[in-house]
């Protein structure tokens, strides 16, 4: 809510700056968001009189005005306002000053003329729009006093009662102990009672548990003074008429929403209220028509709804500038009722607000006496006497027994009780008893927020002060867990994967629906958002993949062309269930594309699927004792179907890795060939969590080299021929690789030759010549029997 | 035969030795060198020619000679290796100068990875929690309704709610709003005392300048016998200090979320881009709320905690000085090769 500063201090008296006022308020809870200095801070903005206007010498449309700013002498000012008038008062910027939108106002020669400062519209204050020129001001406000501050204050859902004026000086004052009165309005009231003349009834008590209402009689609707236009539009609000503005000006006054109705349209002067009934329709002061049902709460008359209660009038009953009586409302609605019915209808009014948070339940007849008060002074008209007022009997809140431990313990303060009381006591909350270790307090009707003890607690803490709690710490728990083995895992993948080049991102949980099926996912299976931003995050991600590609994509538009991407994060599989801590996975994606690292005496090289396995088998490494085994079988959709491997690691599949399938060109606008793995690190954590490391001892015997070339056919897996080669040579195979591949002239057509390098070593002895090549020879022969191998001649 | 005069033996034994050892030492390479070396010292070297003549001396008188000669071999040794050994290091000096390169030329050039900023301050500020005994908890991203919301105090049906811009499932759930849900997983699943640290990922249904869609939070709480707020003050002293560094002042101030009473926000004291220091909103903390602890089946009377609960990039932000909080989410390397 918008807070005029100026407003604030007629009912808070206090000469505090305004900075520390701010302080104040936001050490009161109250967030200040935004400070729209209007004089207060700068005092470079103030109440000036308009003396004189002379026609400008030079200008048709310019005023040269004569304006008493409170200086030693008058101001000459150049003004093209067309209401810029004599005897009137102005917000004047003096110069020096810099307005909202950041214009400084400077001496200046205008045609001639020099000007000494500007005459301020609405507009130029930032207080909305202009209404025909500058702004007129009350001629009671003080010459030369700085013009005012709108303080934007975010007030939490919980303290409705400081929605107001009236509400924030109060909070305010309890900080300050300072005393803040409500308004004591007086109405003169006719001899006839309104019992003659309107028919009250409410169906429906719970949802409505008090409704009071006046008729006055004869109005005259004109357009509101000054002053009342300016206590609106300090608060954004836009002056209508001055019946309506009078209960404008006690909405934002008292906090309490108000509604007046044109009588004479009110059929059979009957108010009911009651739920609506199906398919009744209301068409509303902003003209839209709403259907309504019969959950909502409506004001009615003989025979249809007329207000919408709580939220918005209906356009026939309301004030028009044609409107002689008016019936005012002042009731207070169940704040569930007007949130639901808000919310239904998509309408959030400045009473909805209040009504659904919580107004006070015993404010109305003030409310009622203070907009009768206003409206009889500016609207004339007699006030029928008393107040039809219906309410069901509000059993009084049970008083909070506050022991004085508690509120140490919980705080860590040391505060007497009766400490304790004068802070409840300037907060308007009730000591009913009193002794050293408790208090019984009773509290007022307009704090909806407090119920128990806790919330007494807050209130100490908050006027004592925070800041003024000490710093302790609390015993340190000794018997923590270890990491869970998966946090531990990722953290350690994260490292090794950085030590190997690749740059870790991170990506939005949610992707398209395009690209959830581009990786070979079924988008309805997958958990979808219901009011997603936009279409592109509507799917919670099956795979860090796509995110992946949408990266490479975008930074390769950038300019950048050897790529090594990583991402750790949870995927969700299809039909993942909601709250289902183990049902969320995390996964490790990887992607690989582009140029190798350059160096200027080596050759270009690129990025090819062995540099991306030779960095999972290294990363797998460190996961578990067995090696990571790449099989080749039905690859997903994203992968090229000859360049793919699923990933088993003992016997359970972990993942896979592959060259990206050419299709996926027309879901990502990649450039070149790209080498990609997911691993699912859930899996990854149960196995490594077996790991067992044991010690080997080490052996003094020496280990022998031998090379062997073996000619196979060329759709032998290799992986297979090692496998092989370890079972035939069994633990005497220490080491075994690959060293060269060929294929060519020297083999026959749909050969392959492969050279094999194995070191043999026993833990027990010195390996003799002829137990290796006994050894060499069962190796050979068990290639031969299983692969009909050849040795390379 | 005439018989040899000692003296003019000996001396033209020296006379050899002084012309063996001044040819050696003026040879200009390893191939006259090794001329001289036969010369002088091969199977018929000079030396060796005048020691047959010792034949013709008096038998009293060789071993003298024999004496004389095998110090002139001595000698014509030691010239020898002398000379080969500076010409060995005059050829190792000449190799090595060839072998210069510069070595102002670029190294083979090996990819450097990163980690995201999100993980290294999340590993920062995890490590400052653990160390003091705090364990960390995750929960489900895809939460429900009683998690989010009821289990933490938000009443059914009021505006609190409003306070988070909430994400729903297709089909019933949420993405939770914040990682407090945490709080309600890890109460039920142990008994106090406790002290948990709960990072993660959350959403707000929201994104304008200043917000993202989805954040990090970094959610921590204790729950104990005489839990205080002055004891949630000294830890938030502690996290402010080890993250921000020492003489960072803070305050706190009154706010509200349901799930807490007392509420605060803190805020830090920062300079501006102006230069101007002002206070800047970093986390939201409090002490449980009773119903809280109520609604996982703690006894409120004899417990207390407190809880709080930062964003991650804010935190980021604030330490490096950046101003666009949407660089984290778009993956742009010149973003994350600054970490």
């Amino acid at each position: 809510m918008k807070y005029s500063v100026r407003w604030l201090k007629q009912h808070l008296h206090t000469d505090l700056p305004l900075n520390e006022l701010i302080d104040t308020i936001e050490m009161a809870g109250h967030e200040v968001e935004e400070q729209l200095d209007l004089g207060l801070s700068s005092g470079k903005i103030v109440v000036g009189r308009v003396l004189k206007v002379e026609p400008h010498p030079d200008a048709d449309k310019l005023k040269v005005c004569t304006v008493d700013a409170g200086l030693d002498k008058t101001l000459t000012i150049v003004c093209g306002a067309p209401n810029a008038a004599a005897d009137q008062s102005y917000p004047c910027a003096l110069v020096g000053a810099r307005l909202p939108g950041g214009l400084k106002i400077k001496k200046a020669k205008i045609r001639g003329v020099t000007s000494e400062g500007m005459l301020c519209s609405a507009q130029e204050l930032q207080m909305g729009p202009d209404h025909g020129g500058i702004l007129p001001l009350p001629g009671d406000w003080t010459i030369g006093e700085p013009f005012d501050t709108i303080l934007d204050i975010k007030i939490t859902p919980n303290r409705p009662d400081c929605l107001s004026i009236l509400g924030m000086a109060r909070d305010i004052g309890a900080m300050l102990d300072t005393k803040v009165f409500p308004p004591k309005p007086r109405v003169k009231e006719t001899l006839d009672h309104i019992e003659g003349f309107v028919r009250l009834d409410i169906v429906d008590r719970r949802a409505c548990p008090r409704y009071t209402c006046r008729l006055i009689r004869e109005v005259s609707i004109a357009e509101s003074p000054i002053w009342l236009q300016r206590a609106l539009d300090s608060a954004g609000l836009r002056p209508i008429n001055n019946v309506v503005d009078a209960t404008n000006f006690v909405l934002l006054e008292l906090g309490h929403p108000l509604h007046a109705f044109d009588f004479d349209q009110v059929k059979e002067s009957e108010i009911h209220v009651r739920p609506a009934e199906a398919g009744e329709c209301l068409t509303l002061i902003d003209e839209r028509e709403i259907e309504l049902s019969p959950e909502d709460l409506v004001i009615a008359d003989a025979r249809r709804p007329i207000a919408l209660a709580g939220v918005m009038g209906g356009r026939d009953t309301q004030v028009t500038h044609k409107t002689a009586n008016v019936l005012l409302e002042s009731a207070y609605f169940d704040p569930g009722l007007i949130r639901n019915t808000a919310r239904r209808h998509s309408l959030q009014t400045d009473s909805s607000y209040r009504f659904e948070r919580g107004a006070d339940r015993n404010r109305p007849p003030l409310a009622l006496n203070r907009a009768t008060q206003l409206i009889e002074e500016l609207a004339g008209g007699e006030v029928v006497k008393g107040i039809l007022d219906i309410h069901a009997t509000i059993a009084e809140a049970q008083p909070i027994v506050l022991e004085i431990d508690r509120v140490n313990q919980i705080l860590g303060l040391r505060l007497t009780s009766t400490e304790i009381a004068d802070y409840l006591v300037n907060l308007e909350f009730e000591i009913r008893r009193s002794d050293k270790e408790s208090l019984v307090v009773a509290f007022p009707s307009h704090r909806v927020d407090v119920s128990r003890d806790i919330d007494l607690i807050e209130e100490v803490a908050r006027l004592y002060n925070y800041n003024r709690i000490p710093l302790t710490f609390p015993k340190i728990i000794a018997a923590a867990k270890p990491p869970a083995p998966l946090d531990r895992l990722v953290e350690q993948i994260a490292d090794h994967l950085a030590a190997m080049g690749f740059c870790e991102l991170m990506q939005y949980s949610f992707i398209s629906e395009a690209d959830t099926a581009a990786v070979g996912a079924e988008p309805a299976l997958q958990p979808h958002l219901a009011n997603p931003l936009s279409s592109d995050q509507a799917i919670l991600r099956p795979s860090l993949l796509p995110g992946l590609l949408r990266a490479v994509e975008s930074n390769q538009k950038l300019g950048e062309a050897g790529l090594a991407f990583f991402e750790i994060g949870k995927v969700w599989p299809p039909n993942a269930k909601v709250a289902d801590a183990e049902g969320e996975k995390q996964e490790l994606a990887l992607a690989l594309t582009g140029p190798a690292p350059k160096h200027w005496a080596g050759e270009d090289r690129t990025y090819d699927f062995f540099d991306l396995k030779g960095m999972v088998e290294t990363l797998a490494g460190h996961w578990a004792d067995a090696p990571l085994v790449f099989e080749s079988a039905q690859p997903s959709a994203a992968f090229h179907p000859g360049r793919w491997a699923k990933l088993v690691m003992q016997g359970t599949t972990i993942g896979e890795m592959g060259e990206l399938h050419p299709d996926l060109e027309t879901t990502f606008d990649l450039r070149g060939r790209l080498y990609a793995a997911r691993i699912d690190l859930d899996a990854v954590a149960d196995l490594s969590a077996q790991k067992a490391t044991r010690f080997s001892p080490i052996t003094k015997y020496p280990g022998s080299w031998r090379d062997l070339a073996v000619v196979v056919d060329r759709q032998v897996p290799a992986g297979d021929l090692l496998a092989s080669v370890r079972r035939a040579g069994g633990e005497l195979v220490e080491a075994l690789s690959i060293f060269d591949v060929y294929v060519g002239e020297h083999v026959a057509p749909e050969k392959k030759s492969l050279a094999l390098r194995l070191r043999l070593r026993s833990p027990d002895k010195t390996l003799t010549e002829e137990e290796i090549n006994a050894t060499v020879t069962k190796i050979v022969d068990q290639l031969g029997k299983q692969f009909g191998a050849t040795l390379r001649s | 035969m005439a018989v040899m005069q000692l003296d003019p033996l000996l001396k033209r034994l020296r006379e050899l030795g002084d012309a063996a050892r001044a040819a050696i030492e003026s040879a200009p390479d390893a191939q006259v060198l090794e001329a001289m070396r036969v010369k002088y010292l091969g199977k018929k070297n000079e030396l060796a020619g005048l020691m047959r003549q010792t034949g013709r001396l008096p038998a009293e008188q060789r071993p003298e000679v024999g004496k004389v000669a095998n110090q002139i071999k001595e000698a014509i040794n030691e010239a020898l290796s002398t000379q080969r050994g500076r010409f060995e290091s005059e050829e190792r000096d000449r190799r090595l100068g060839e072998e210069t390169i510069d070595v102002t030329l670029p190294g083979r050039p090996f990819a450097r990875g990163r980690l995201h900023p999100i993980r290294l301050a999340l590993r920062e500020i995890t490590e400052s929690f653990t160390e003091l005994g705090f364990e960390v908890v995750s929960g489900p991203d895809m939460e429900d309704e009683y998690h989010n919301f009821k289990a933490l105090n938000f009443p059914a049906n009021h505006p609190a709610r409003d306070m988070h811009d909430t994400f729903y499932i297709s089909g019933g759930g949420l993405l939770r709003t914040h990682t407090s849900p945490v709080q309600i997983r890890a109460m039920r699943e142990r008994q106090p005392p406790l002290a948990v640290l709960a990072p993660g990922r959350t959403y707000r249904c929201d994104a304008d300048s200043t917000h993202l869609p989805m954040f990090t939070q970094i959610e921590g709480f204790i729950v104990d016998r005489d839990i205080r707020m002055s004891d949630l003050k000294g830890i938030l002293d502690r996290l402010i200090r080890r993250y921000f560094g020492e003489d960072r002042p803070f305050r706190m101030r009154p706010s509200y979320f349901p799930f807490t009473e007392p509420s605060a926000e803190v805020d830090i004291l920062w300079k501006n881009s102006a230069g101007r220091e002002e206070w800047l909103e970093v986390l939201g903390a409090g002490m449980i709320h009773p119903a809280v602890l109520e609604n996982v089946g703690y006894d409120s009377r004899k417990l207390s905690g407190f809880a709080f609960g930062l964003g991650v990039e804010r935190f980021v932000m604030l330490k490096y000085g950046i101003t666009n909080i949407r660089h984290f989410y778009e993956n742009d390397l010149r973003f994350l090769q600054q970490f």
